[in-house]
Order: C-alpha cells, then sequence, then structure tokens
C-alpha cells in the first residue's frame, strides 16, 4: 500500500524538541488549532455533529458508533481540521443527551449515566426536574471543558505516561474498582459484596480469555462471547424504574413543590458553579479513567460518584435522596471521558472503544499516522481535536440547557403516555446489544432481577461493577501473573491502586462498626432466630451460587480458579448474610448517623403488596407479550399493538389519543431503526408463510 | 421452493440458450428497486467491516437494476451465527450477501463436532475475496531476536488473542519448526497487544496484519521499531520487503511443509463473500460480475486508496479450489495439526 502523504512525514516525536521549544511548540500549536476550528464552515459542521451526536445520544442503547459508522464515509471529502471537527462533535455529545431519560424516566440512556439516576430520579419526583436537568448540563459542559483542558496540558507527557500503563496497572484498575463495591452497597454491605461476587461470576460467563473453555454457556451461542453489557443495563436499571412507575399509576413527578422550570434551570446552574471544585475534580477522574484503555465507559460515573459520597459534606444523609451534588458528580465525570479516550488512540492508535477504532480509519483516510508524530509534526491536528471536544461540550450542553425546561415537563406527563414509548424504544435498543433474541431474554431476565432486587433492598449496583470489571480482573491477573510471575505487585501504580482499593474496603467496613458502637456492642446485639418472608430471596441466590460452582468442577484449573475463588466467596458471603438477617438484629446506629442504602426508594410503599405484585407480573407480561409478538408477526406491527393495546388495557385512553401515538411511534421506529441504522430484524413465524419475493418490513 | 425450483431451471435452461444480456435484463428486472444488504459477521470496525461497506458503497451501480445497498454487521460469537443465518435463515434469492471471516468455513474441519457452526461450506455461492489475509511475525527493535533464526536459540514473548490466531500460529510453530515463542494468553484484542509490545511488556506478535502494520503503525516501519521475522504467505508478497522468508522456505521436511499448507491455505481467502445456498444461477452470476467490475471502478480504486486498504481479489474458483482441498486433506493430517495447536509443554 502507498502510504498517503499528509502532513505526518518528519518523524521527529516531541521527546526529541527541548523544553523551552517545546513550551513555544505547544502554544503556537493549540492557537493554530484554535484558527482553523474557529472558521465558520468548519464551527458550522462540529454544530451539525453535535446536533446529530445529541439524537442519537438520547435514544438508549445507541451511542455514537451507529453515527459515526454511518457518516463516517462523508468525511472523507473534507479536509482534515474539519473531518475531525465533525466526528468529534458527534462523539463529544452522544453521552450528553443521556442525564434526559436518566433524570426523567430513571433510564440510563448510556450504560455511563447509570449513577445520574440515583439522586437525578429522586429529584424529579420531588418536581425539581429542571433544576436536576440544568444541573446535569452545567456540570457536563464544565466537566468536559476541564477534561479537554488536562488533555491539553498532558500532551508532552501522554506517550510517556501511558508507558506505565501495563497489564498489571490495568488489574489494579480493576481492583480499585471492586474495592468500590464496599461504598455502593450502602446499608446492606455484605449483600453488596454478594451482589458483586455474582456479577464478577456473570462476567465470567462465556468463552474464557486463556483457554476458550465455555463457561456457563447453557450450551448457547448467545453467551459465547459473554453476556453483552447493554441489555443487562437497560434490565438492572431501567426496567425497574419504568415497572414502579407503571405500579404507582402516577405521573414520575408526585412532588408537591412545582418548580417554574426557569427558576429550575437558574438554580441548577447555581448549584454547579458553588460546587466547581467537585466539577474539577470529577472532570478529571472521567479524563484519566477515559484514558485508561478497556476501563472506562461503565464505570467512570460510579467511581465519580463514590468519590463524591465520600468527601463531600454530608453526603451520607442526601446522597441517593435526590442531593444535586451527586448528579453534578456523575455527569461531570461522563462528559469528561471521551476526550480522555482520545488519549490512547492518539498517541498510539490503540482505540479505546469500537468509535475510537472507526476515527482511526479517518486517521488513515486524512494521512495522520497516530503515534509520535501526532505529538510532533501534526502537533496542531492534535490540538485542533482537543479544542472540537470542548466546542463540542458547549455547543451540546448549551443546547440542552436551553431545552431543559422543555423536557422537565415530560416528568408530569401521565404514565400512560410515557410508558408505551420508552418501553418500545427499551426493548429495541436492548436488541441492539447483539441483534439476537437472546437480548430480549436478558432483558427481561435481568429486568425482573433488578425489579425484585430493588423491591426487597438488595443493592443493584456492585451487580453492575461486578458484571462490568470481572473480563478485565480476570484476563490482567493471568497475564500479569503469566508475564512477570509476582515482580508486578512491587510496580508503583499497582502498590497506589491496590493501597486505595484497600481503604476503599475498610473505611465504610469501619464507618460501620463505629456507628454500631463497637464489636463488643455488635456482639452483644446477636439475638434469637427471627426470619421475614423476604429471608426466601436468599435461595435463589444461593442455587445460583451452588449451579456455578458445581459446573466449574469439570474445568481445568486455569478457567476455574478465578470461579471457584469468587464462587465460594460469595456463597459463604450469602450464608453469612443470611445467618445475620436470622439472628442478628441492631439498633437504631450508635451515633445516629446511618449509611445511605444505595438505591432508590420505590414509590409504591402505599399500595398493598398483592396489588404491587399484580401490577409487576402485568408489566412484565407486556414485555413477553413483546417478545412473542415479535416472534409472530414482526417489529412493525408489534409496536402498534404494544402501544394501543397498552394504553387501551391500563388507562382507556382516548382513541384519539392512542391511534396517532401508535402511528408516530411506529414510523419513528420504522424510519430511525430500519431506514437509517439498518437493523437485521429476526425472521418472523408470519415471515415464513409470505411468498418469497414479498419483503414487509420487520418480517 | 417450488417456484424457485422452476425459476431455477428455467435460469439454467436460459443460460444455455439465450445471450448473456438477456439474462441482465431479468436480473436487472429482478433487481431494480430491490434493497441488497451486505452482512458482515463481524464488529463496526474491523477488517472485516471495513471492507464491506467499502464495496457496498460502490456495488450497487455494477449490479443490473442498480439495487440500494445497505451494509448491516452481525458479530455474535466470533461469527458463527452469522454463518449460520447465511446457511440456513437468509434469503435464497440474491437479496442478500454475506462476508465471513477468514477461519469460519475451517471451522467445522478443525473443530469437528465441537464446533457450533452449521454448515456445508460447498453448498454457498462463493463470491470473491477483495484481498488475502497477509500476515508477518514481528520483533519489538529491543528483543534479541532479529531474523527467524534467532527463534531456534532465543524466546520472543509474544501476545495471545483467543484461541485461534496468533496463539494457534504460536503454539503450532513452536511445535513443528522449534520456534521459542513464550505466549502470554489473553489479550483482548490486537490493539492492547501492539500498546503492549510499545510499553515493553511484550517483544513481538507471532501473527501480525501486514495492512494493519502499514496503515496503523507506518512509522514503526519508518523509524525502525519492528523487525520483520518471516511472512506466512506461500511465497515472498511484492510488498513485503524482499529479504523477508516465507514460512513455507523456513520448514525442513516435506510434512511441514504439508502441514503448513493445510494451515496457512485460508490465509489466502482472507475475505469470503458469499449468497446463500439455491440463489438462482443468474442472479449469482451477476453478483460476481458486480464485484470485477467494483475492483476496475475508479472511485473505488481511489476510495481504497485513501483508506490504507488493499485490494488484491481472489476469483470465486479458487475459494472454492482452497476450501475442497482443505475439507479432502486426509484426517490423520487434521488431527496432527489439532495436536500441533495445543501449547507446548513448559
Amino acid at each position: 500500500m502507498t502510504s498517503t502523504p499528509g502532513p505526518a512525514r518528519a518523524g521527529h516525536s516531541i521527546a526529541h524538541l527541548g523544553g523551552e521549544n517545546l513550551e513555544t511548540g505547544m502554544l503556537d500549536a493549540a492557537l493554530h488549532a484554535l484558527q482553523m476550528i474557529s472558521d465558520p464552515y468548519r464551527l458550522m459542521i462540529l454544530a451539525l455533529g453535535v446536533v446529530i451526536g445529541l439524537v442519537v445520544g438520547i435514544l438508549p442503547g445507541i451511542g455514537g458508533l451507529a453515527g459515526t459508522a454511518l457518516l463516517l464515509p462523508f468525511t472523507f471529502s473534507m479536509d482534515t481540521y474539519t473531518a475531525f471537527a465533525f466526528l468529534l462533535g458527534l462523539g463529544a455529545v452522544t453521552a450528553t443527551g443521556d442525564p434526559i431519560p436518566a433524570i426523567l424516566f430513571g433510564v440510563p440512556g448510556g450504560a455511563g449515566s447509570a449513577a445520574t439516576v440515583l439522586d437525578g430520579l429522586p429529584m424529579a419526583r420531588r418536581g425539581e426536574a429542571g433544576r436536576a436537568l440544568s444541573a446535569a448540563y452545567m456540570a457536563s459542559l464544565l466537566g468536559g471543558l476541564f477534561g479537554a483542558a488536562l488533555l491539553a496540558l498532558a500532551i508532552p507527557v501522554m506517550r510517556p505516561m501511558m508507558k506505565y500503563i501495563g497489564s498489571p496497572e490495568l488489574l489494579a484498575f480493576a481492583v480499585f474498582g471492586i474495592s468500590m463495591v464496599a461504598v455502593m452497597a450502602g446499608k446492606s454491605p455484605i449483600r453488596g459484596l454478594v451482589a458483586g461476587c455474582l456479577g464478577l461470576l456473570l462476567a465470567m460467563i462465556g468463552a474464557d480469555p486463556k483457554t476458550g473453555t465455555e463457561r456457563w454457556t447453557l450450551d448457547t451461542l448467545y453467551l459465547y462471547e459473554g453476556l453483552p453489557i447493554l441489555p443487562v443495563v437497560l434490565g438492572l436499571f431501567a426496567l425497574p424504574e419504568l415497572c414502579d412507575l407503571s405500579i404507582s399509576r402516577a405521573s414520575i413527578s408526585t412532588g408537591m413543590i412545582k418548580q417554574n422550570p426557569k427558576d429550575g434551570m437558574l438554580q441548577g446552574a447555581r448549584d454547579v458553579f458553588r460546587n466547581w471544585w467537585l466539577v474539577i475534580r470529577c472532570g478529571w477522574i472521567g479524563s484519566l479513567l477515559g484514558a485508561v484503555p478497556g476501563i472506562g465507559g461503565a464505570i467512570v460515573d460510579w467511581v465519580a460518584y463514590a468519590h463524591a459520597r465520600s468527601t463531600v459534606k454530608g453526603a451520607s444523609e442526601t446522597f441517593g435522596k435526590g442531593d444535586v451534588r451527586g448528579v453534578i458528580a456523575s455527569e461531570s465525570a461522563n462528559n469528561a471521558r471521551e476526550g480522555g479516550a482520545l488519549i490512547p488512540t492518539i498517541a498510539f492508535g490503540v482505540p479505546a472503544t469500537a468509535t475510537m477504532s472507526l476515527l482511526l480509519s479517518a486517521f488513515l483516510v486524512h494521512g495522520l499516522q497516530p503515534g509520535p508524530d501526532m505529538l510532533g509534526p501534526n502537533l496542531s491536528v492534535t490540538y485542533s481535536m482537543i479544542w472540537s471536544v470542548a466546542i463540542a461540550n458547549i455547543l451540546g450542553a448549551g443546547l440542552c440547557y436551553l431545552f431543559s425546561g422543555q423536557f422537565a415537563k415530560l416528568a408530569t406527563l401521565r404514565y400512560t403516555l410515557i410508558l408505551p414509548t420508552v418501553m418500545g424504544i427499551i426493548y429495541i435498543g436492548a436488541f441492539e446489544g447483539t441483534r439476537t433474541w437472546g437480548d430480549l431474554y436478558a432483558l427481561l431476565i435481568f429486568g425482573i432481577i433488578g425489579w425484585t432486587m430493588k423491591q426487597s433492598r438488595w443493592p443493584r449496583p456492585p451487580l453492575l461493577l461486578g458484571i462490568v470489571l470481572g473480563d478485565i480482573f480476570e484476563r490482567y491477573l493471568f497475564i500479569s501473573i503469566d508475564r512477570y510471575g509476582t515482580d508486578w505487585f512491587a510496580r508503583p501504580i499497582v502498590i497506589v491502586l491496590f493501597a486505595l482499593a484497600f481503604v476503599g474496603i475498610l473505611r465504610p467496613l469501619r464507618q460501620d462498626i463505629v456507628s454500631q458502637g463497637g464489636i463488643a456492642r455488635m456482639v452483644s446485639m446477636i439475638g434469637s432466630f427471627r426470619t421475614k418472608t423476604s429471608d426466601l430471596l436468599y435461595l435463589p441466590v444461593i442455587i445460583v451460587f451452588s449451579y456455578m460452582l458445581w459446573q466449574a468442577r469439570d474445568w481445568d484449573s486455569e478457567p476455574a480458579t478465578v470461579p471457584l475463588f469468587v464462587g465460594t466467596l460469595g456463597l459463604g458471603l450469602t450464608v453469612i448474610s443470611l445467618l445475620s438477617q436470622w439472628f442478628y438484629h441492631p439498633g437504631e446506629p450508635a451515633d445516629g448517623s446511618g449509611r445511605m442504602h444505595m438505591e432508590l426508594e420505590a414509590e409504591t410503599e402505599h399500595l398493598t403488596q398483592r396489588t404491587i405484585y399484580t401490577r409487576a407480573v402485568v408489566f412484565f407480561a407486556w414485555l413477553v407479550f413483546f417478545i412473542v409478538s415479535m416472534a409472530l408477526v414482526g417489529i412493525f406491527v408489534t409496536i402498534p399493538l404494544f402501544v394501543i393495546g397498552y394504553m387501551r388495557s391500563e388507562a382507556k385512553e382516548r382513541w384519539r389519543l392512542v391511534l396517532p401515538k401508535a402511528v408516530i411511534l411506529t414510523l419513528f421506529i420504522y424510519v430511525v431503526f430500519d431506514q437509517i441504522l439498518h437493523i437485521p430484524w429476526p425472521r418472523t413465524v408470519v415471515g415464513e408463510f409470505l411468498p418469497s419475493n414479498w419483503r414487509v418490513p420487520g418480517m | 421452493m417450488r417456484s424457485k425450483t422452476i425459476l431455477f431451471a428455467t435460469a439454467a435452461l436460459a443460460w444455455s440458450l439465450t445471450a448473456a444480456g438477456a439474462f441482465a435484463e431479468m436480473v436487472a428486472e429482478f433487481y431494480k428497486g430491490k434493497t441488497v444488504q451486505f452482512i458482515v459477521g463481524s464488529d463496526v470496525g474491523s477488517g472485516g467491516d471495513t471492507y464491506n461497506r467499502l464495496i457496498a458503497q460502490f456495488i450497487g451501480r455494477h449490479i443490473p437494476g442498480n439495487p440500494t445497498i445497505v451494509p448491516q454487521n452481525m458479530p455474535a460469537a466470533g461469527g458463527i451465527v452469522h454463518i449460520n443465518y447465511m446457511y440456513k435463515q437468509a434469503h435464497r434469492d440474491g437479496t442478500e450477501v454475506g462476508l465471513t471471516r477468514e477461519a469460519v468455513p475451517f471451522e467445522p474441519l478443525l473443530l469437528g463436532s465441537k464446533s457450533k457452526a452449521n454448515f456445508d461450506v460447498t453448498k454457498f455461492n462463493w463470491l470473491t475475496s477483495p484481498n488475502s489475509f497477509l500476515n508477518v511475525a514481528l520483533a519489538w527493535e529491543t528483543s534479541d531476536v532479529k531474523t527467524a533464526a534467532d527463534l531456534l536459540t532465543k524466546e520472543l514473548i509474544v501476545g495471545g488473542v483467543g484461541q485461534t490466531g496468533s496463539t494457534n500460529d504460536a503454539n503450532i510453530l513452536s511445535n513443528l519448526l522449534g520456534f521459542k515463542f513464550k505466549v502470554i494468553q489473553g489479550y483482548p484484542g490486537p490493539a492492547a497487544v501492539d500498546l503492549a509490545m510499545e510499553n515493553g511488556e511484550l517483544e513481538g506478535r507471532a501473527t501480525a496484519g501486514w495492512t494493519g502494520l502499514t496503515t496503523r503503525h507506518a512509522d514503526w516501519l519508518r523509524d525502525k521499531k519492528v523487525k520483520i521475522l518471516y511472512q506466512m504467505g506461500a511465497t515472498r508478497h511484492p510488498n513485503i520487503p524482499s529479504d523477508v522468508p516465507t514460512l513455507m522456505e523456513l520448514a525442513k521436511t516435506e510434512e511441514q511443509k504439508t502441514i503448513l499448507m493445510l494451515k496457512y491455505a485460508s490465509n489466502e481467502i482472507g475475505f469470503p463473500f458469499m449468497l446463500p445456498p439455491d440463489v438462482p444461477q443468474d442472479r449469482v452470476d451477476a453478483m460476481r460480475k458486480a464485484f470485477v467490475d467494483t475492483y476496475k471502478d475508479p472511485d473505488f480504486i481511489a476510495a481504497a486508496k485513501s483508506q490504507g486498504v488493499e485490494v488484491f481479489p481472489v476469483a470465486p474458483e479458487r475459494i472454492m479450489e482452497v476450501y475442497k482441498q482443505a475439507y479432502s486433506a486426509p484426517r490423520e493430517l487434521v488431527e496432527k495439526l489439532a495436536e500441533l495447536s495445543k501449547a507446548p509443554a513448559k
């Protein structure tokens, strides 16, 4: 192949330049880049990218990947600066749209905004959706900017820095992430650890990274490459909130205080400026973690949230109950991530995400060579990318900010108007996981698990964390041992991260013991056997652990080691938790403080158990209906059937409302998912009987 | 089904009786206003996806009737879901074209009953492969290994991704030729292996795609960061520096050569496009011609060049020949290969 002669020919890495030289070089490059980006045409294209990114980002399950793949060919004819302005504009803001569904419906728009739900939704329920949204956007904006600024400063040290990130460091990052389970477990630390262990085990489903042994695949192809994260996140976090909404049969915003959207917006912005130091810290967390290949993604918001929870004043009482600082922390980190993810792509040609690997192909088209050249001869292109990310953040968050008052009104709508649309889009979003039926089954199963956990106060975040980090943990543990034996324990970053993880686990534990008045007092609270019906939930947990351990007994030692260890630990903790449930009866904490339950309160307490369960069954039955109908007659008959069926049977909504809604939603899904995104719909039963030359969409 | 059989019979008859122009008309009538899906069995951003999207962009104008072309991805389970779909479920009328990964057609051969793939490789209508799979082995500049001969005496720490690809190559070559590869297993992808090589964790790669090297890491070649130890094709490739030996040249016995031939035959067919079984022959022919015309299309050539994508097409006859040959290899040879794939005893 002939490498296109582009700006990347001269072969000096920045390391060859002297110190003073470097600084002026950087400043020149940064200014030159700013000048290039300020061109009105480029700004316009950047804005176009931003608008498209916002649209694809707002739909749960569809991220920047689909948008980038579609639009990539159009950038080939643009000049380098414009092309990257467009692509990065699109990519940088796909997470910006996420807080809208997260705050308004409790539906994380992507795995990255699951933590926003914890405080965002309670705020919306109080009638403060406008304030929450505006805080989220201001935080996104500033977080993204601080992230970009850090990136700009980090350029000279980027490559040397990345050279310190080997497999042991990635392992240490994973361990550090897992240690946050202790913080996230909240009021029920042992249950949190159990959920974390279960998550780790679920992450190890599929062919193991070392020997290819198939672990717990239930003999299906679906699980061969492991559980896809998307249906799991939507099942665990989105469906339970929607289920409770349909049980309580109210609008989301049930609170008495109806805030004027404009006041809310102002207040949200003020909240962010008052907490500027938190925003900076979380922005840095976001961009630093985003830069670590393979780690970023789903845990950035949790790390920031946990960080805020353990550092800001009074967090233990208010976090999880609608504290705006929770929203600020997770959103400021979330948006800074994309800038960070640029580092490995630019500096090493190592894409951290699939979107970044598409971006790499754009590099080639424009004759750019990722690696040292990007920090030397092509420094101004690199800076133009950073400027693009920064400007895109301002534009994207600004646009959302302007509309947040309008969006907030959605939270006051009746549930029968909101639910069919949101549920329909979630089902299709989950199907985006691998585009097979397994996605919808996984959504259903994890939806039921999530709702049950929420209802019986088992914390869900540790489960997700385990699922996200389990694979990385096992992979890099083996690589570190195979490559370095035990030497890797002595590496500085490993030591620091392990120490942080250790503190992270011990501190909440110590807090618990202190709040219960010391170990002696805790022992004195062990009493006679008492049981509740909710203890029955331990039974499926014990069965799952036992089954998974039983299956693992036949495997070779390498694929079995970590699962056996984690499984045994999990089973042991489950038993301890059950025993403490039976015999340990703590009173109120001695010092009056307690740790928060890292979970949303269900707004269904005024209803009888019977009503709750009946309505929950009905809710999940709709999902079953959806799956069956999609298999029989295809997606485009199912959607209107579902909308009409749901709205008529739940609330006898007027036909004048039901029919247009069914038609519009079907058309919308047809245009977006079929015509633009070209989702390959599964073959249907009716489709099999149609003459072979008939092509009905979705059949 | 019956109507398809009739159509097929008619088409076959027509082929023998009338001029090709008539068929083009029939085919054109069929494809006019239709949408043809180009489904690749790997994820967005993968090598296969790049070829699929690139070809999908231009091939529409070369298919009679100028249908709309839509690229799609079906990446689940390493491409097995995709090939099973193409074999059993895809429409048999020429509106679904598949692109599988290079190793997938060999799954049933090498894994036998353990394979979850469910197809007969000879029943597909193979269309073309836009390129071979050109692989080389690399050593980083800091390693003591400078040439293939050094591999016999000095250890080279390389990275492994999954069970196939580089791990498999390293194991087979260690067992067969006595190379001293030490494979560190479990990296999530080739990009992670590259990074590990650059930060000193690994010393080389037993298998690296030449295209990836010249595009993503051209600076490695330019700045002499890597030594190329050998290439995996049967003959020396014109684009690779001429002093790099092929694996065949490094084999000492006839048996070694035969096994290497069986193992690396698949590399010749890097990105195999196919139509499902039972598609009417005139449409298969039209599609094959459309690929050939696309390869000659100046716009396509320019686009491929700017994206750094190499095009060295492999003809459908050759694809079928390679698959048939591999599947007719003596059982004991296949078993020997499976035996050699196991990690060498430490």
